[in-house]
């Protein structure tokens, strides 16, 4: 019997198993047997085929979860740039390669590979240079020098999902969707009441007529030519004037609505639930290209639940629906307030220290003495 | 119970204030030593004899030292309790005046100056009108209300006075005496686990084995808690008229008791008499004005949570409930199982009481209150128990439970409609009050519990619970901001959490929330602990949970507020010495009675320390209230 051409075989099987590349599936010696492929089912052939598979980089031997020996099947693409690199490279490249999504470590490379310092910094560079591996940055630690596989995408795990952008917390994104729902909550789990929203109506209406036209005094139109402005713009005390009346409105506002959003009936149905919710967003637009997943926007809202400013409502067959707070209205003039911390007391950086008798006591106490003249 | 620096300090300070330095030194030394004879309390106080017995009779009248006779010697223990209760007197009065009047407030003030005294010397001292005392918290700044002067002049008839102490007295405000009330709750304890074992029985030879052990404590609970149900009455009947004790105490534990409406009082004259011919001794019972105090932090509760009107009804609701309620902490007595009609509250509610505002209105298709309208069974309780007692329950008090289960938006079906005018807007106010309550029911403080259909109560240990987590919570904010008040409530949430977790949990960047952290860590309110993963025990192979203990917070925060108030005490008493000369200038009794004036000047200098002192005092008693919160309720 002549002997097995290795090389035709080689290729055939390459292609049989082809696609089982890049992915986590192993290919064992059962599976080539099973296809039929190798004459006579014949050990010696397979050993060898299999061999000069490994030779070319184009399968790599691992052992499967049962212990035994199996192959994993590489792309051509990555073969050939197995094969160009250097053994250190290679083995550098190789333990990147496996990490997969997750990335790894500089340090973890090193001391797997047990290669010198140097070897694996040059085998890095050389790896960057030829742009087949990358550095990334992952939520977890976010000081470690670490390398992914050029063209892969991070996973979420280091990645930290949708809220964190290149391994940051991507604060003002968070910040925008969460007003966004917050607005929404509040709008649909409390209740305005009329003479507050009337009340308010009147504030924003008077905040956006035109001002009267006074007479300006000849004096006053002085000023304003000397400064080179026109006649629209407003002086500085105005602006001042401005700026005090926009903030009182504010309060005034806040007040309203403190006093003006009031509870639901019990039982409720129209909480909005987290599917509601994430229907929301995605239509609103906020997400900025970015997947919003439930499953996210639940972790934001959880987040608001741990601030106090929404709570869970039990809706019938339980489902949960998102509740404002009352508490998450109130003006900041009306709280909320802890009676140990309006003290000073409470807010007091040396009251371990504060002893009668002591370096500061109550006696010599300016805290105190500035709480009392407020 | 250990005595913290802080609380002893404060309750010393207290003492002082009111009672004067030789008590104060007294009660130091007993709080710091706890129980002492004579010879070694002298030793350490280093008084004569005669000044120790002075002092220590003043501190037995009022109450703030136990005593313990044996056949040989006395010992003396302090009442810790009742030395920081001294510090709730201005709220007290006030709440006795908001309930009963300006008599009743005086009352009270009167008897607080004597401790306890037999009703004959307490109207005695009423009338010589002698209230000017100028210790006492939330009074001192208001001369005008002090002492009969402010609104009765002195012309308060005998009758007025007796009916005014029988409604305090049946308030519960004011009680009776009684023996135990002058020996430690742990002389009484072991007195009665003495006598059980000596009695023979079960316990013959003492207690061995952890449960016969706790068949012993089991059986001393039952018993003190008897031996406080069977205290004197004051009418000579049993204390609560549909309280019935079990003799044999097998589950008087679990009583549970309706408030049936009662008929008015017209029986008051004749108690009135009933008090003036006994010997009557009466005290101040700060158990039960806890109660109603804590009422009030409940109502703010509700009022910050849902709103006025809602709090209003509920303010009714705790007032109908708070008769059958003797203290705080009750829950081993059952006291909470008491249930409250909706028909009662509609009946006591004011006219005033706009009930149909306060919750947004909506069509009723986008309303459904079916599980809210189901009686819902206390969190951990045991539900065959429950069953059960609602029967006794019901042969008790001879009431009928409507035995089908009612339909909903309905008002109670044992007011028969036709006997009102105008049945309609009768309805609708039920109907509106019933929304409030489901509200109460619906939220996420455990407001109310629907007991049976239409009948409700409340978990008084739940709510307490929640309203303490609250005012952590407002505290942790305070002080550590939202980030710190975020990752906390992560961890009481979830429990030990792993340092690489929270960014994603909290949502806030790794770097702030190790500062944070580490910044919270050392205050005291968290706590890190590293599980090595393996042997090396190299900080990179370690996990780092953090974790959140809230007894221990709530511990530390409470010994805050006690040394808190100490240095507001401390201070107000230096402001006090600085401003002696003109307090006293002005209380001179030319210039009283208008004979001299005082200058512009001077006239600035009082008022401005008036200022200063009511300031002190209103902050103390706000920080009274939160300790109220965290130690009493």
């Amino acid at each position: 019997m002549a002997a097995p051409n290795v090389k035709a075989l080689m290729e055939v099987i390459y292609e049989a198993f082809e696609e089982k590349k890049d992915s986590k599936e192993t290919v064992s010696q059962g599976n080539i047997l099973a296809a039929k492929l190798i004459p006579n089912d014949d050990a010696s052939t397979l050993l060898a085929v299999a061999q000069g598979l490994c030779n070319e980089k184009k399968w790599k031997i691992v052992t499967d979860n049962t212990g035994a020996i199996a192959w994993r099947v590489r792309s051509q693409e990555e073969a050939t740039k197995y094969n160009s690199l250097k053994p250190e490279d290679e083995i550098v490249y190789s333990f990147i390669d496996e990490s997969g999504r997750d990335g790894i470590w500089i340090k973890t490379i090193r001391s797997r590979s047990q290669l010198h310092d140097s070897l694996v910094n040059a085998a890095i560079k050389h790896l960057v240079s030829k742009k087949y591996i990358q550095e990334m940055k992952s939520v977890e630690a976010s000081t470690r020098k670490m390398y992914i596989r050029s063209g892969l995408v991070q996973s979420d795990k280091t990645k930290g999902g949708p809220w964190f952008t290149d391994g940051d917390l991507d604060e003002v994104f968070i910040d925008g969707v969460r007003q966004a729902l917050y607005d929404y909550i509040l709008n649909t789990s409390l209740y305005l009441t009329a003479a507050a929203q009337k009340q308010i109506d009147r504030i924003e209406k008077r905040a956006k007529e035109p001002k009267k036209k006074s007479k300006i005094s000849t004096h006053q139109v002085q000023a304003l030519r000397d400064r080179g402005l026109g006649t629209t713009a407003l002086t500085m005390e105005e602006e001042m004037q401005r700026r005090m009346k926009e903030q009182q409105d504010e309060l005034a506002k806040a007040e309203y609505k403190y006093d003006g959003y009031i509870t639901m009936p019990a039982g409720y149905t129209e909480y909005k639930t987290l599917d509601e919710l994430t229907e929301f967003v995605l239509g609103a637009g906020l997400a900025q290209g970015l997947v919003l997943t439930a499953k996210d926007l639940k972790q934001l809202l959880d987040v608001m639940c741990f601030d106090g400013d929404i709570e869970i409502m039990k809706i019938k067959n339980d489902l949960e629906g998102y509740k404002a707070t009352r508490q998450s209205v109130r003006p900041h003039t009306k709280g909320p307030y802890n009676r140990l911390t309006e003290a000073p007391c409470g807010r007091c950086p040396v009251f371990d220290l504060c002893e009668e008798g002591g370096p500061v006591g109550p006696s010599n106490c300016k805290y105190f003495q500035d709480w009392l003249e407020l | 119970m250990s005595q913290s620096k802080n609380a002893v300090e404060l309750c010393a300070l207290l003492v002082d204030e009111i009672y004067g330095e030789l008590t104060s030194r007294i009660i130091t030394i007993l709080l710091r030593r706890g129980r002492l004879q004579i010879q070694p309390l002298g030793r350490h106080t280093r008084l004569t004899r005669r000044q120790l017995k002075h002092g220590l009779a003043i501190l037995i009248q009022q109450h703030l030292v136990f005593f313990h006779e044996t056949k040989s010697s006395t010992h003396y223990e302090a009442n810790k309790d009742a030395a920081y209760n001294l510090i709730r007197t201005g709220k007290v009065l006030e709440v006795v005046e908001n309930k009963f009047g300006g008599v009743a407030k005086d009352l009270v003030h009167s008897l607080f100056l004597m401790g306890h005294a037999k009703v004959p010397d307490l109207f005695e001292a009423y009338e010589s009108g002698d209230h000017r005392a100028t210790g006492d918290f939330g009074v001192s700044e208001k001369p005008a209300t002090n002492g009969v002067n402010g609104h009765t002049n002195g012309h308060t008839s005998a009758h007025e006075l007796r009916q005014t102490l029988v409604k305090l007295l049946d308030a519960g405000f004011i009680a009776p005496i009684y023996n135990q009330m002058f020996r430690s709750p742990t002389d009484l304890r072991n007195e009665l686990e003495t006598d059980l074992q000596a009695s023979g029985g079960a316990f013959d030879g003492g207690a061995k084995g952890p449960k016969k052990k706790t068949a012993l404590r089991d059986k001393l609970e039952q018993q003190l808690e008897d031996m406080r149900s069977t205290r004197p009455a004051w009418e000579g009947k049993g204390r609560k008229r549909d309280r019935e004790i079990d003799s044999n105490g097998s589950n008087g534990s679990a009583k549970r008791r309706r408030i049936v409406e009662d008929g008015s009082d017209n029986d008051d004259d004749l108690k009135g008499d009933l008090l003036l011919n006994g010997d009557l001794t009466v005290y101040l019972n700060y158990e039960k004005l806890a109660v109603a105090l804590r009422n009030q932090e409940l109502v703010a509760l509700a009022h910050t949570r849902i709103g006025d009107v809602t709090s209003q009804v509920y303010d009714k609701f705790l007032a109908l409930l708070e008769p059958v309620i003797d203290r705080c902490q009750e829950h081993i007595d059952g006291g909470d199982g008491t249930t409250i009609r909706l028909k009662s509250v509609y009946n006591a509610l004011p006219e005033n009481v706009n009930v149909s505002l306060g919750i947004g209105k909506i069509g009723k298709d986008k309303i459904d209150t079916g599980a809210l309208d189901r009686p819902q069974l206390k969190p951990q309780s045991e539900i065959e128990e429950d069953g059960d007692d609602d029967e006794d329950m019901i042969k008790d008090i001879g009431a009928v439970r409507p035995s089908v289960p009612q339909p909903r938006f309905i008002v109670d079906d044992d007011n028969p409609h036709d006997l009102f005018a105008s049945v309609d807007e009768e309805e609708r106010r039920m109907d509106d009050l019933n929304n409030h309550l489901r509200v109460l029911l619906a939220d996420e403080a455990p407001f109310l519990r629907m007991c049976f259909d239409n009948e409700y109560t409340v978990d008084f240990p739940e709510l307490v619970e929640y309203l303490k987590d609250k005012e952590l919570a407002f505290y942790l904010r305070e002080c550590f901001g939202p980030g710190g008040h975020r990752l906390v409530r992560v961890m009481q949430k979830l429990g030990k959490v792993d340092e690489k977790q929270l960014p994603q949990i909290a949502l806030m960047k790794q770097k702030d929330i190790r500062t944070k952290l580490a910044e919270m860590q050392m205050a005291g309110m968290v706590d890190i602990q590293g599980v090595p993963r393996d042997a090396s025990h190299t900080n990179a192979r370690m996990i780092f949970l953090w974790h959140f203990d809230e007894e221990r917070v709530k511990a530390l925060f409470l010994e805050k507020i006690y040394k808190a108030m100490s240095r507001h005490l401390q201070r107000l008493d230096i402001v006090r010495r600085k401003n002696s000369g003109i307090v006293q200038l002005s209380q001179r009794s030319d210039v009283l009675s208008g004979t001299v004036a005082l200058t512009e000047e001077q006239t600035n200098l009082i008022s401005d320390f008036r200022k200063t002192e009511s300031k002190f005092v209103l902050q103390i008693s706000r920080l009274d209230g939160l300790v109220a919160i965290f130690k009493d309720y």
